[in-house]
């Protein structure tokens, strides 16, 4: 009955635990030399009822010889391999298909076993012991989804290996036979715990802050959504981001002083939003350079993709870019004009701020807009970025462009 | 948002009643949180040491964003304090307000104003002028003003006294303060106080 041909190539009822012809099986029972076949045999005959979601491969032979892939099908499975239960992501990666691929998973480690594009199987067959199979069979079983998340299995005849609990994030996602995912798993694990306990650690840090202007308590504010801080660039003090925005826009105030800090009169450029209080140094920095590179992916709404002109010219923190999307030509810095009125006192005044003071006056509705606008040319020298009536929020979703309306 | 006002004020209010100081004081003016008196006692080396001045607080809608406003109800002889309507000049009551200021802060910079004035921004010219030019003059004034109006103690000018007396019988019709301060702005000179009042009849 053996057919040399046949006996190399997996059985496909095997792989599912039904073969019935048990050693008279004309193809290999062996998972670790047996090839895997997947070729939809029906595709071959001429038709194949599934089409692309087939889970074969269709390959069309030509009467030269040559095949030609019509349709990759799923990859043919190992059972075995296959999760048990639904398919439902996972925290460990996917296995995919090949009978072990420990290798994808472990990328970086300094495993021998490790391969590239070639089947586990094709590159060791021969090289390694049946124990060492077997050890890599077993290393490669997926892991039970229920008894991952909940340490009980309701599924008694379940195949799926029982992980062992991880400490860090309570879950029974430890390999008992795959070491190597284990570490991989425990130190991602870690990662992200760390990372969580010093975003908890910074909020209960800022949970007592007071607003230096409000003085409430920036962190018990009502609504949640003004349970924010505006950090100034430039020195230290504690605000929520509500009171510095208003304080930055008031303007019967010398705008020396609106632009500095309300506790210090130290000058600031900008405000960053953010979910707690950071003191200084790279927190600092590192949160205003995501501000930055949050703004940068906005549209510049004075800019407006070419058809209007922005006042900050090419010291916008916003995005200046045509509407294909290529970046705009360098506009150069921002351009302030000086005149002596008629009484003889010196003046600062933009270019563009009689056409701003006319469109103010035709489009009333757009105000808001330009609140802050009329405001910085019409005194100081110094350029300021405040354009403060739109907000993104580098720590909170982009929700808040209400932010700023007139109370 | 007249909501952040109300809340710092009461706030403020809290501060300054509890903290030990006693040369301020703050009270509230009829249930309204948004009107408040406040005292200060006159700077001690100052002539008005002793003496109780009080001052009215309005506080804006706006507020902590723009000052309170904030004047002199007691009669008070100094060059950044007008000695007719108790306007004060203050930067910081002005453009050099910072929200995070408080009204201790206020009442502290009041108390710093009486002890060191400054004549060349004058809310007061003639006073202004009298501080420069004949300064002693203008601390006997002073002096003389914070014991009629603020109740600071010690014996009056006998000299100031007599030609109060003297104006008044000059200028049946004037009142006692309209005497002082007419003698005042005229750096005590009789004749040319009673003459600047049959002037401006």
């Amino acid at each position: 009955m053996a057919d040399a041909s046949t006996r190399s190539i997996l059985c496909r009822y095997f792989l599912s635990n039904t073969c019935r012809d048990g050693d008279q099986c004309r193809f290999s029972h062996d998972r670790t030399t047996g090839i895997v076949d997947n070729v939809c045999r029906y595709f071959q005959k001429g038709s194949c009822r599934y089409g692309a979601r087939c889970r074969y491969d269709h390959i069309r032979k030509h009467s030269n010889g040559n095949k030609e892939l019509i349709s990759k099908g799923r990859q043919f499975k190992n059972d075995v391999n296959q999760n048990p239960h639904s398919a439902g992501p996972m925290d460990l990666p996917q296995y995919s298909g090949k009978f072990l691929t420990t290798s994808d998973v472990s990328s970086g480690s300094t495993s021998s076993v490790r391969t590239e594009g070639k089947s586990f199987v094709d590159s060791v067959r021969g090289a390694i012991s049946k124990e060492d199979a077997e050890t890599a069979r077993l290393a490669g079983l997926p892991l039970c989804e229920y008894h991952m998340i909940s340490g009980v299995c309701p599924d008694k005849r379940c195949r799926a290996v029982h992980g062992d609990l991880c400490e860090i994030c309570s879950k029974y996602i430890l390999h008992p036979h795959n070491p190597e995912l284990n570490t991989q798993h425990q130190k991602n694990c870690r990662e992200t715990h760390e990372k969580y306990a010093e975003l908890a650690a910074a909020i209960a840090r800022s949970a007592k802050l007071q607003c230096g202007v409000c003085m409430d308590i920036v962190l018990d504010k009502e609504p949640e959504l003004s349970r924010r801080f505006g950090i100034l660039e430039n020195c230290s003090h504690v605000f929520c981001l509500t009171c510095i925005r208003r304080w930055r826009q008031v303007k019967n105030v010398d705008v020396k002083s609106a632009r500095g800090c309300p506790e210090c009169r130290t000058p600031s450029d900008f405000v960053t939003p953010s979910a707690y209080f950071v003191e200084g140094g790279d927190d600092k920095l590192a949160l205003i350079t995501g501000y930055k590179n949050a703004l940068s992916s906005k549209d510049c709404k004075y800019f407006n993709r070419g058809k209007g002109t922005c006042p900050f010219a090419n010291k916008c923190f916003y995005k200046h870019a045509l509407p294909d999307g290529t970046p705009a030509p360098d506009a150069g810095p921002p351009t302030t004009r000086r005149r002596y009125d008629a009484n003889g006192h010196f003046q600062e005044f933009a270019p563009d701020m009689l056409v701003m003071q006319m469109y103010d006056v035709m489009m009333p509705s757009r105000d808001e807009m330009d609140s802050d606008f009329s405001f910085e040319y019409s005194f100081d020298n110094s350029f300021d970025f405040d354009y403060e009536d739109d907000d993104v929020d580098v720590t909170d979703d982009y929700d808040d462009d209400d932010d700023m309306s007139p109370d | 948002m007249a909501n952040i006002a109300m809340q710092r004020i009461r706030r403020e209010f809290k501060e300054v009643v509890r903290s030990d100081e006693q040369s301020i004081k703050l009270e509230l003016q009829e249930d309204n949180v948004l009107s408040l008196t406040g005292y200060i006692t006159g700077p001690e080396k100052t002539p008005y040491e002793g003496g109780r001045f009080h001052v009215q607080i309005t506080i804006p809608e706006t507020y902590p964003f723009n000052p309170p406003i904030v004047k002199f109800t007691t009669k008070l002889w100094h060059p950044n304090i007008s000695s007719q309507t108790g306007v004060i000049c203050l930067d910081i009551l002005k453009d050099q307000w910072a929200a995070a200021m408080t009204l201790r802060i206020v009442l502290l910079s009041l108390q710093a104003l009486l002890s060191a004035a400054e004549p060349d921004d004058p809310q007061d010219a003639v006073v202004a002028n009298q501080y420069k030019t004949k300064h002693s003059l203008f601390q006997q004034t002073a002096r003389f003003w914070a014991q009629t109006f603020a109740g600071a103690p010690g014996p009056l000018n006998p000299d100031f006294q007599k030609k109060i007396d003297k104006f008044l019988e000059v200028a049946p019709r004037a009142d006692r303060h309209t005497a002082i301060q007419q003698l005042s702005n005229f750096d005590w000179n009789i004749d040319k106080a009673i003459e600047d009042v049959y002037k401006s009849d």
